[in-house]
Formats: structure tokens, sequence, C-alpha cells
């Protein structure tokens, strides 16, 4: 009479490809250095998270699991939600972001339709990279605060993986893929916020891409090769460079402390006013309507529920005041993150590290291996036959 | 500053740090991964909340909806006239398109014996909108009622079903039971 | 950063670079703000179904009906106090006895509390036995009380549901939902006869009974009267179990009986009509004899929160009936088991005069 239930195996098979996915990435973005590689990962990740799955389980998403879970003692956290969430940030923290490289679906279906990248200017481009922090922040907030999971029900490209979805979701999500074709994963740099956690980790990854295998003639063309703006020009022999370098530590002590109360402060206002979107806040302002006379008829489906229930009038005050108590501390929790987040991005942006070389950005990077195919002395190691640039050409 | 030790310093830093994550990252997945569950769980519709307000057929990120309409067989009437299949008045009891309740035409009615007439659901047809569950209940005796589809059911993070329920009569109930069933077929 | 050291004023574009991040962060600072005053102030709209009607169970326009066939009048109406009321009845006496979770309780004509009885489950049917004791009918058993309101014995009836007890001089009559049969009981508990047992093959097709509700009443005629709701219908049957004659037919119109399988209730007016109630559509009408719709007791309108929990679909609230009885003057009892209260009502023209 009711069909049966799905094998528990389909959870253990999407955490054992994950890792494969994982384990496949890094290796061929950093030891093999394949872009052809790292393609047909992209198309297998993409058929099988994104089209095969439609998107779900997906390690975006759950950050706000993971918050709530924390947040809310009482919740339990799939253990392949789990999984999802800690093994790509793991990964990133030991070999950079092989999860966008070849893993994650949302990065692959953009990955795969960018076929004339443009060059989105750096004053642009970095400051638009706080976006997914802000995101992040207010995901989390209504994660634990409410259970509202924005991250998914806005989630532009789970539409296209399910052939379907609310008018308004595909629009955008078709609009997204449209102007991936033409600037470098955009949802990646400036919207996805496990990307933000993501570049934040692989900043201190143990091992990252070099873009030559050995040495670099500043040809410049990796970085007209890299469409995310994530490779860093050589700056040591600029003076000026390294006097920027110095004030970096006393920046990071100044402005942290002052972003965090500052962003902390906002966030608590934040949260309060989230308050009006949790559905018990819904209820209760459903409710004052409704006492005032002013609530349209048909009453809503929720107080025709509430009132069932038995209209109890003082439990909804207290679940309020319990609420709002919540969501100003979680508020403020998430605010100041936001700071922190916000400062060392600024102190990063601004004062960047010395380099000798043409290196990749550890946080922006997505490991894609354009640059590896782009650098000539990369190409003289693989056996091509390739004209050696001049010294220093790129930068005459 | 000499630039080996800078180097060195910033080496040394950057492993503390990334030690720190990885402290960070296991113990938050520890704290949960050793959480008390009942291994897995799933979303389900409680029978008794449910309202019928018709969003399991719009809220679901699915095209057409992973809630059906399930039918207790060991509950129903088998009524003639069931007031889950014909509309309000039916011009007609018969199988006529303008008889029927269901705007996809996904119960399907096979006569038994005088008076009785056994009552199915077509899943593939039905879309959750809960019309003839709402039939059912305000003049029969609830056999009919909505589920969620196992089956088709994609697993989200959050159900947005669940988010969206006036009535929040969805529930987590453990994978190997996935349902909350009625009657006979309940117990 | 990009910038090219070449560029003819690098102190321009510092200046500059500052000047967009100022702006970059306070304008997160300003969207941010806003969001929350927006938030606070303009709550979201309720939400609605966007589907379309053809996906809307709508029954309203038999929610309204005609008050010139409105012919009786509310004298009075009073709380039971049981949490879920199942069913009631008028002793020799007048007074108005109440049966439902918990047990049953006695009220004078006019709603006067004057006793009750507890018991453990659910009383689904209560009566009076000429002798003065008192039937409370459970699922499985039947319990007799005493005058004072004790314990007295209990009849076993194994896979019984006794949903309505009807009684004469010396039976009982018992309507089993479970069984779809009316048992004839002596007065000690003793099944002597089956009334109703399907068999198609001597041309018997027996009660439908899709969900508990299942009248039972002797009629001052000396036959049985029996409701058939999931023909819509109810059925004259004499005591030795031999089927006479029915009338009702299914129509959410007023003069029919609504949904699969009314009424749940109906009761014998001292004229020899029938006053009848129904659940889904609450509605209490009035029949002559011969079964021809008179005019209205009370229509949906009298039931809002009948009709609004109803309405809402939960099982609990709107699997709740609507059961009438009529004492000796002619008044008409009726139970609303959502509102849980008993409403008193009198013909308009007699209280007119």
């Amino acid at each position: 009479m009711v069909p049966a239930s799905q094998a528990r195996t389909q959870a253990w098979l999407d955490v054992a490809m994950l890792a494969l996915g994982l384990g496949l990435a890094s290796w061929i973005s950093l030891r093999l250095r394949s872009r052809k590689g790292l393609v047909i990962l992209s198309i297998a990740a993409l058929a099988y998270f994104g089209f095969w799955r439609r998107g779900c389980v997906c390690a975006i998403g759950s950050v706000q699991n993971v918050a709530l879970g924390l947040a809310d003692p009482g919740y339990a956290v799939p253990l392949a939600v789990i999984a999802f969430f800690s093994l790509p940030l793991i990964v990133a923290l030991m070999w950079g972001r092989g999860f966008c490289a070849g893993v994650c679906p949302h990065g692959a279906i953009q990955e795969l339709v960018l076929i004339k990248p443009l060059k989105v200017p750096h004053w642009l481009d970095q400051p638009l990279r706080l976006l997914p922090w802000i995101y992040l922040s207010l995901a989390l907030l209504l994660a634990t605060t409410g259970g509202l999971f924005i991250i998914c029900k806005y989630d532009p490209f789970v539409g296209i993986f399910r052939m379907g979805g609310p008018r308004g979701m595909l629009l955008l999500g078709g609009g997204l893929l449209v102007l991936s074709m033409f600037v470098g994963r955009p949802y990646c740099r400036w919207l996805c916020p496990f990307g933000a956690l993501l570049g934040l980790l692989s900043r201190v990854s143990r091992f990252r891409p070099s873009v030559t295998p050995d040495h670099c003639s500043r040809c410049r063309l990796c970085e007209s090769a890299c469409p995310y703006g994530a490779i860093h020009t050589p700056t040591t022999d600029d003076s000026s460079r390294d006097a920027d370098a110095r004030p970096r530590p006393l920046a990071l002590v100044v402005l942290i402390p002052l972003a965090a109360l500052l962003f902390g402060w906002l966030g608590g206002k934040v949260g309060l006013a989230s308050v009006a979107w949790h559905p018990t806040g819904e209820l209760a302002s459903q409710v004052a309507m409704a006492e005032a006379g002013t609530l349209p008829e048909p009453a809503p489906d929720e107080i025709t529920a509430w009132r069932q229930a038995g209209a109890d009038r003082a439990a909804l005050s207290t679940a309020i005041a319990v609420l709002e108590r919540r969501s100003l501390f979680l508020g403020r929790l998430f605010g100041a993150g936001f700071g922190v987040a916000a400062a060392l991005h600024l102190v990063r942006v601004r004062f960047p590290r010395a380099t000798a070389d043409y290196v990749t950005d550890p946080a922006d990077c997505v490991s894609c291996a354009r640059c590896f195919t782009a650098c000539p002395y990369e190409r003289l190691r693989r056996g091509e036959t390739v004209q050696l640039p001049v010294e220093g050409g790129g930068r005459a | 500053m000499a630039e080996k030790d800078g180097i060195s310093r910033r080496e040394v830093l950057s492993g503390g740090l990334r030690g720190l994550g990885l402290l960070g990252i296991g113990t938050a997945t520890g704290a949960l991964a050793t959480r008390d569950r009942s291994d897995d769980e799933v979303w389900q519709i409680d029978p008794d909340a449910c309202i019928q307000c018709g969003l399991c057929a719009t809220e679901c990120v699915l095209e057409i909806s992973a809630v059906k309409t399930v039918h207790s067989h060991g509950m129903c009437g088998y009524c003639e006239l069931c007031t889950g299949y014909f509309e309000p008045d039916p011009v007609n009891l018969d199988e006529g398109a303008e008889n029927q309740l269901c705007p996809t035409g996904a119960i399907e009615r096979t006569y038994v014996e005088h008076p009785y007439y056994e009552y199915r659901i077509i899943p593939d047809l039905c879309v959750g909108c809960g019309k003839c569950v709402k039939g059912c209940n305000m003049f029969g005796n609830g056999s009919l009622y909505l589920q969620v589809n196992p089956d088709r059911c994609v697993d989200c993070n959050r159900c947005a079903i669940a988010s969206a329920c006036p009535a929040e009569a969805f529930r987590l109930v453990p994978r190997p039971t996935p349902y909350l069933l009625r009657g006979k077929e309940g117990t | 950063m990009t910038e090219d050291p070449s560029s003819p004023d690098p102190q321009r574009r510092k200046v500059l670079r500052a000047a967009l991040w100022g702006g970059g962060l306070a304008g997160a600072g300003a969207v941010a703000g806003i969001t929350a005053k927006r938030l606070a102030s303009d709550p979201p709209a309720p939400k609605r179904p966007p589907l379309g009607p053809e996906f809307t169970y709508d029954v309203t326009r038999f929610q309204t009906t005609d008050p010139s066939l409105i012919q009786w009048r509310e004298v009075t109406r009073f709380q039971t106090g049981l949490e879920r009321p199942r069913n009631l009845a008028v002793a020799k006496d007048g007074s108005i006895l109440v049966c439902g979770d918990g047990g049953i309780r006695r009220f004078d004509a006019e709603g006067g509390e004057l006793d009750a009885s507890s018991i453990e489950g659910s009383v689904h049917a209560v009566t009076e036995l000429p002798d003065g004791r008192i039937l409370a009918a459970l699922s499985g058993r039947v319990v007799v009380f005493g005058n004072d309101g004790r314990p007295l014995a209990e009849w076993p009836l194994p896979d019984v549901l006794p949903v309505s007890l009807a009684v004469s001089e010396k039976r009982t009559y018992l309507a089993d939902a479970n069984g779809r049969v009316v048992r004839v009981l002596d007065f000690e508990g003793r099944t002597l006869d089956v009334i109703g047992q399907r068999d198609p093959e001597q041309g018997v097709e027996g009660f439908v009974v899709p969900s508990p509700y299942f009248c039972v009443r002797l009629a001052p005629d000396g036959l049985l009267r029996i409701a058939n709701p999931g023909k819509h219908r109810i059925e004259a049957w004499t005591l030795d179990g031999s089927f006479e004659l029915g009338w009702g037919r299914p129509s959410y119109a007023v003069d029919g009986f609504c949904g699969c399988c009314n009424p749940v209730s109906f009761a014998l007016l001292p004229d020899g009509g029938f006053v009848t109630g129904e659940k889904g559509l609450p509605r209490v009408k009035t029949y002559d004899c011969h079964g021809t719709f008179t005019g209205l007791v009370a229509g949906p309108e009298a039931f809002p929160d009948y009709v609004k929990a109803a309405q809402a679909g939960t099982p609990k609230a709107a699997s709740a009936g609507i059961y009438v009885a009529v004492d000796a003057g002619g008044r008409v009892l009726i139970l609303d088991a959502i509102g849980g209260t008993v409403r008193i009502m009198r013909r308009k023209e007699d209280t007119d005069g």
C-alpha cells in the first residue's frame, strides 16, 4: 500500500563518493597538475552529486545543520551531513579547495560553462568577496534561532539539477549560469558561504599548488589565464610593498576587536529583527493582528492551527521572549564572527604577502589547474615545445 | 627582519593555526557524531496534526511533491459515495471526470460487491494537494491522509515543506519505519 | 593586488581604494540596518497556497441555509463539562443524560447538573432501563449503573462497538458499528438475536457503517428505526428482524443527507416525524413520518466552531458528530461534540405565542 523506504546505503555511498572525489581532486590538482583530469572529475561530480543526487546532500547547506546541532543539543545531525561538512574542511586545511575544484556540483556547473572569461578588476572582486561572509552569518543566525535554512531555500542551482522548481529560482539559476559563461564562478566567489569557510582554512593549508614546477620568469601568462583573480603579482622588487607588509600584525590587532564590536552590535539588531521571520514570531504578529481585528479573513492556516491547539497566549509570549533573548545573543555572536572575518579579509587584501614569483592566493584559488597549462615552464616539463618568454617580460 | 626568519615564523604560525583548525573541526564533528540518535531520521507528516493547507504540493523542492496521499484500507469504509473520491454533491455516482474530486485523476476505484468499492491512490499522479484528504476527514473517517513518500523524498538538509508547514505537522521519524500510518496499517 | 606600479599616480589610487573599501563596508552596514528595520516593522504577509481553485475542497456553498426554513429557536444551552462528549439521552423523569470520555453526567431539564458517574474509557451511548437502571455502552462491554450512580454489573461484548442504545419493555437494542448489526439483548446482557446481518444470498444487504455512527430507536408504532448511514437512509425493521421500508437520499442539498455516511443520529418527534443530526455539514433537520423534509432545527451557521474545525480538517475535531434527542415535551436537544454544549430547541410557533 505504501512504497518502501530508501536503503540506508545511499547515504554511505554519497560519503564514499565525496571522500573519493576529494582525494582525486587533491591528487589531480597538486600532483598530476592535470586540467583535463579536473574537467573529467567535474563532469563526474556534476553528474553524480548534481543530476543524480539532485543537489542533496550538500556540503554548502551542511553548515546550517552543524550550526543548529551545536546550538540545539536536541537536534541530531545525520552522520552523512557531518561528513559532508567536515571532510572538505579537513582537506582544505591540508591541500586547499579540492572540494571546489572537482567535487562540488555547484562549482562544476559554473566551471564547465565558463567559455569566455572576463577579468573582474580587483577593486570590485575583493569587496564582493565579503558577501559570502554576510550570507554565512545571516544563514547561521536563522538556522540556529529558527531552523530556517535559507542557503537551501535560495539555492540557485538545485532547480537546474532537479529540472524544475519555483520559477524565480530557476530564473536566478539560469541568469547566474549565463553570467558564469563570462565571469568565473560568480556563485563560488561572491555568494557561497561554504566557499568562504574553505578559503579561510586554505590560507593555512599544508600543501598548495605552485604555478610553475621550478622557475618563474614572471611572464604573467598564468595571471591572465586565471579567471578568478587568484594569482598574486610578485612584490619583492617593489620596496613599497615591504613597507606595506610591516603594519600587518598591528592592523590585525586594531581592526579585529573593532570590527567584532561594531558588527557584533549590528548583528544583535539583525538578530532581534529576525524574530519576525521565525514561524513563532510570524504567528505572534498574526495573533496580535487578529486581536486588533486587522487580520484579513479568512484567517491564515497558522492561526487556525494555533487556535485548534488551544490558543495559549501566555505560552506564546514566553516563547517570543525566549526567542528574542536567543536571537539577540546569536545575532551578536555571528555579527562579531562576520567582523573578524571581514577584518582578516581586509588586512589580507590591503597588506598582501611579499612574494618573489607569481603564486596562487590559497584563499581565492579553487585549484582549477588553468594556470598550470598556461605556464611555459610547466609545458616544458611536460615535454611540449615552447618558446620561453623573456625574463620579466610581463612586467615590462 | 630576515626573510628566512619571516618565512619560518610564518610557517610555524600557519602550522599552529592549521592544528587549531583540525582540532576545532574534530571537536565539532565528534560532539555532533556521538550525539544520541536513533541512527537516522526522515521527515514525515503527523496525520493528526495535518490541516491539508495545500503547501505540501507547492513547497517541496521537487517539481512534483514527494508528499502523496496514502490510504489505510483497514480503516476505509469502502463507501459507494466516497467523499474523498467524489465532488461535493456529484451529478452521478460514477467514474465520470465531472464527478471526480481529484484534479489529477489520481484515485482509482474498483467495484467489490454491492454497495462497496475499493479506492487506490496512483502515486505517480498524486501531487499531494490534500483535497481528497479534506473530503475524507470532513465527512468520512480519515482513512485518506498525506504522507511523505520516502522513495521520492530527496532527504534535504532541512525539509522545505516542514519549514513552511503552518500546523507544524512534520516530525522526524526513524528511517527504517518512515511512515506515520493510521488504523490497522499503523500498528 | 593587480595594481600596476607603473601607474602614474599610486597615491591617488590608494586613496580611491580606501574610499571604495570604506564605502563597501558602510554599504554592507546600511543594507544590514535597512534589512533589520524592514524585518522588524513589516512581518511577511501570511502565506496562501498558490494552488488553483480546483485543488481546494470547497463546500462553503452548502454551509449557509435559507433562514426561512429554520423553524426552531434555541431556548437555552449548557456546557456538558465532558472533555469529549459522545452521545445523549432523555430519562423518563425528563432529566438529560450525557455520556463521553470518562463517564456520564445527568442534568435537569433546564441544564442544571444533578450528578455524575465516572467510568474509565469512552462511553459511546447511554440509556435508561424501565426500572431506572442506566446502561453505559463502551467498546466491548456495557456497564449497568443503579439509581444511585454505583456500578451494578458489566455485560461483556467482545468485538462489539456499541454506539447507540434503544430500550423496549423487555429488550435492549444495541447498534454495533463494528459488526454492522443491531443486537437484541435481555436486561441481563444475554444476546438473544442479531438484526440486519448481511446475507446477499437472502437479499439482505445489511447496514453500511463506514464510521462509528449507527443510530437505533424504538418507535411508538412498535417498529425499530435504524439509521443506515452509508445508504443515507432511515429504515424501519420489525422487532424480529425483517426489513420493512426505508427513506432518505444522499445529497448536499438541504433535504438530503450529506457526505458518505449520514444521518449520524436521529430521534422521533411526538407527531411521528423525525429529527436528524448530520456530521460534516452540521445540520439538524426535521422530516415527517413519511420521510418528507419539513424544515431545519439548526443549520451550519448555528455551529461556527464545528464548521471551523471541520474546515481545518484536523481529523480528531472533524470526526465528531451532532447528536439529537427529543424530550417528552417535544423539545429537541442537540449535542455538539466539538463545542461540548447541549442546546435545547423549541418550535418558533410555540415560543412566539
